[in-house]
């Protein structure tokens, strides 16, 4: 059955505010004044690397303290309200941008629970060629498919990882699946963590049921009950130092009005850093860490996304049901992905290159769109440097063969909408008008559309802190211990060697729980 | 994208196990520095009672008359690993090594103190390294020797027969960088020297 649901149904967007938090939990209201203290490990980001590894320590019996940024939330604070959404959950409400051609607009989660809050819940598990490259070029330790198989099952049991039950999936998926069995292309059925989803559509501002297993409903509540302590609402701002050992955090408690608040001091055994790709490495350059191949914020990568809008003459409503339920995998080889992507009314006109009447004309057959997005796996990478005051700014550039990727993907994907009826297409493509027949996708593939005109997003940012067992090459060995310092921990997607072409949350929580492993059995050498 | 770093990796790897006394000496600094970078922690307990003949890498050793050397290392009965330098008959490379002034009863100096690089002390350039700490040694204070601190790294990870060494100098708060050294796994040497 599923469940359907209109944006006007569900309660608005709430305060964060509440009278009651969880044990173990302290936001800014209760952080009025500056505030030190000590722990075995200190983790900046509670998101799918920090909070995994939280909850395996804790378990453990390690003192973990968890500082995290964002606020937190409970499922009943998540509504259908997405530019509230965006503005609680988001970092910079979403808004963020890379430096280069095009400008990529990318999104973090900054709450409690990370971009697990806000992603589609796609749990993929690594790919085995990629592990395989990363075993035989990097060298990395205990990375095969093999040697990560029980970590992998650990994380699907926590987070419940399954498929979609049919009832939950959207038409707009429906459509998309049987596009793909027209052209013959391979489709599969997506793995999420989630729980009898009931496919309100809403992942990406927060599961308003809580049958999305995010980091929040799984391993923070798990981390809390064996003793962690969750400082919310608290930036860090360096971590601190003795000669190369780490042996702290200081930040400020973030005020309602973003104002930097009360400072917060916190001594550690070990310190980790898990705030993302693109605030690990800020993290570690402004506390003055350098390692000898001098790649802290190197090779980003990020899975260049762009979408496109399909109309039809008839109602897809694909906001009822599940976010993605497929995806088409036909073209692994060229490092492409296809999925249906439905998105919030608000978000589509954002993020789509038509504006004034153009967009208002668009904007009325919301009800008969299908938003299809793809995913190529980046050849080139970009780098995350650090603007005086510490602020991250990540530079990309798209490179030729990604754009004609794009491009290709684009006209891939155009092919199967026409085949299933769509009426107009609009583009991801400054310049380029709606596509209104095949003949006009012919076309459409005969020109070369310049980078700087492509509206390209994403979600999955990684790799600016490398593992690797070549000092020379990379930031961290293979666990994430930072090279050259010592008790310095890195565990989310900076430390991917490469992109993997999948969505990467199940990876960062399978590396964060092996890496939890590797300090428990190693705790003379790391929290003595 | 990520190919050429990769087979830069690859090869750098491969070419350390291959890494010999030789073909260090035949390198430059920089690719010097490359090698100490990628080294592994010597184990301590491999290098106590052992001599290891060592090669001072600048050309500017032989001018010195310390191109050629022996370091040892022993235990102390406090347990700490303790190690001492031996002058050699610069008779050129090719000759063996024999210390003077009787190469089965050498004049030992330059002591030093053998410990994994501690990451909070002020001698902390190389984690992956163990120290070799003159100012610990029990040198006279007059004693120039006191002002060395060599780091020591194991090159390749199934090998302990051969190490580089990278020398600074003391200068107050300050280190100079000198020189590399290659250590040779030599002959047995005293298990104690009190």
């Amino acid at each position: 059955m599923t469940i359907a649901t209109t944006y006007d149904v569900l309660s608005p967007y709430r305060k964060p505010e509440r009278p009651t938090l969880p044990d173990g939990v302290y936001t800014r209201d209760q952080l009025k004044r500056d505030t030190e203290m000590s722990c075995d490990v200190v983790i900046v980001g509670s998101g799918a690397g920090g909070g995994t590894l939280a909850a395996e320590l804790a378990e453990a019996g390690v003192d973990v303290v968890v500082l995290e940024e964002g606020s937190y939330f409970r499922t009943e604070d998540f509504g259908t309200d997405a530019t509230g959404g965006a503005r609680q959950l988001y970092r910079e409400m979403g808004t963020t941008m890379t430096i280069g051609l095009p400008p990529v607009l990318y999104q973090e989660g900054c709450t409690v629970g990370g971009s697990t809050v806000i992603n589609g819940g796609m749990s993929w598990r690594t790919p085995e060629q990629i592990l395989h490259s990363w075993d035989r070029d990097h060298h990395l330790k205990q990375i095969t498919a093999k040697d990560l198989d029980p970590w992998f099952e650990r994380v699907e049991r926590r987070i419940n990882v399954a498929y979609q039950d049919p009832e939950s999936h959207s038409r707009d998926n429906l459509m998309l699946k049987e596009g793909a069995d027209r052209q013959g292309w391979n489709i599969i059925p997506n793995r999420r963590n989630q729980v009898h989803c009931a496919g309100t559509n809403n992942c990406a501002f927060g599961c308003p049921t809580g049958a999305k297993r995010s980091v929040l409903l799984t391993y923070v509540p798990r981390a809390l009950h064996f003793g962690a302590r969750l400082l919310a609402n608290v930036r860090v701002a360096k971590i601190m130092r003795k000669g190369k050992r780490a042996v702290g955090v200081q930040g400020r408690v973030v005020r309602m009005d973003g104002t930097a608040g009360p400072r917060v001091t916190v001594h550690a055994k070990l310190v980790v850093s898990s705030c993302g790709a693109i605030h690990t490495p800020a993290l570690l350059k402004r506390s003055g860490f350098r390692v000898p191949s001098r790649m802290i914020g190197r090779n980003l990568w990020l899975h260049p996304n762009s979408k496109v809008v399909a109309v039809f003459d008839e109602d897809v409503r694909g906001w009822e049901g599940a976010h993605q339920s497929f995806q088409i995998r036909e073209f692994d080889e060229r490092g492409v992905l296809f999925a249906a992507v439905n998105v919030p009314p608000g978000i589509v006109a954002m993020t789509s290159p038509a504006y004034g009447d153009e967009l208002g004309d668009m904007m009325k057959d919301y009800n008969r769109m299908l938003v299809a997005g793809l995913l190529v796996e980046d050849t080139s990478s970009g780098r995350v440097i650090t603007l005086p005051g510490g602020k991250p700014l990540p530079l990309y550039a798209l490179s030729d063969n990604d754009a004609d990727t794009l491009q290709w993907g684009v006209c891939k994907l155009c092919e199967l909408l026409f085949d299933i009826g769509a009426r107009t297409i609009f583009m991801p493509f400054e310049g380029v008008a709606p596509l209104r027949s095949p003949d006009d996708l012919e076309k459409l593939k005969k020109r070369t559309i310049s980078k700087s005109g492509m509206e390209v997003v994403t979600v999955h940012l990684m790799g600016t802190a490398r593992m690797g067992e070549d000092r020379r090459s990379s930031v961290t060995n293979s666990f994430g211990f930072v090279h050259d310092t010592d008790r310095l921990m890195v565990t989310d997607a900076s430390l991917f060697p490469s992109p993997i072409g999948v969505n990467p949350a199940m990876t960062i929580q399978t590396l964060a729980t092996r890496n939890a492993v590797h300090i428990l059995e190693n705790r003379r050498r790391y929290l003595a | 994208m990520s190919h050429a770093l990769t087979a830069t990796t690859d090869d750098a790897l491969a070419r350390r196990a291959e890494l010999t006394w030789a073909s260090m000496m035949a390198m430059s600094p920089e690719e010097l520095e490359g090698v100490f970078v990628r080294g592994v922690q010597p184990d301590l307990e491999r290098l106590v009672g052992w001599e290891f003949r060592g090669t001072n890498h600048p050309f500017w050793a032989s001018a010195l008359g310390i191109r050629k050397f022996i370091k040892g290392f022993w235990r102390t009965r406090d347990g700490h690993v303790k190690g001492y330098n031996c002058p050699v008959v610069q008779d050129g490379l090719d000759a063996p090594w024999r210390a003077r002034p009787l190469d089965h009863d050498p004049k030992r100096f330059g002591f030093y103190r053998v410990e994994p690089v501690d990451p909070t002390a002020r001698d902390n350039a190389y984690l992956h390294a163990v120290l070799l700490d003159y100012g610990r040694g029990g040198n006279p204070w007059f004693d120039p020797s006191s002002g060395l601190r060599d780091y020591l790294v194991q090159v390749a990870p199934g090998n302990p027969d051969l190490l580089l060494g990278k020398a600074f100098y003391a200068l107050g708060p300050a280190r100079v960088p000198t020189n590399f050294f290659i250590l040779q796994r030599h002959r047995e040497g005293p298990d104690y020297l009190g």
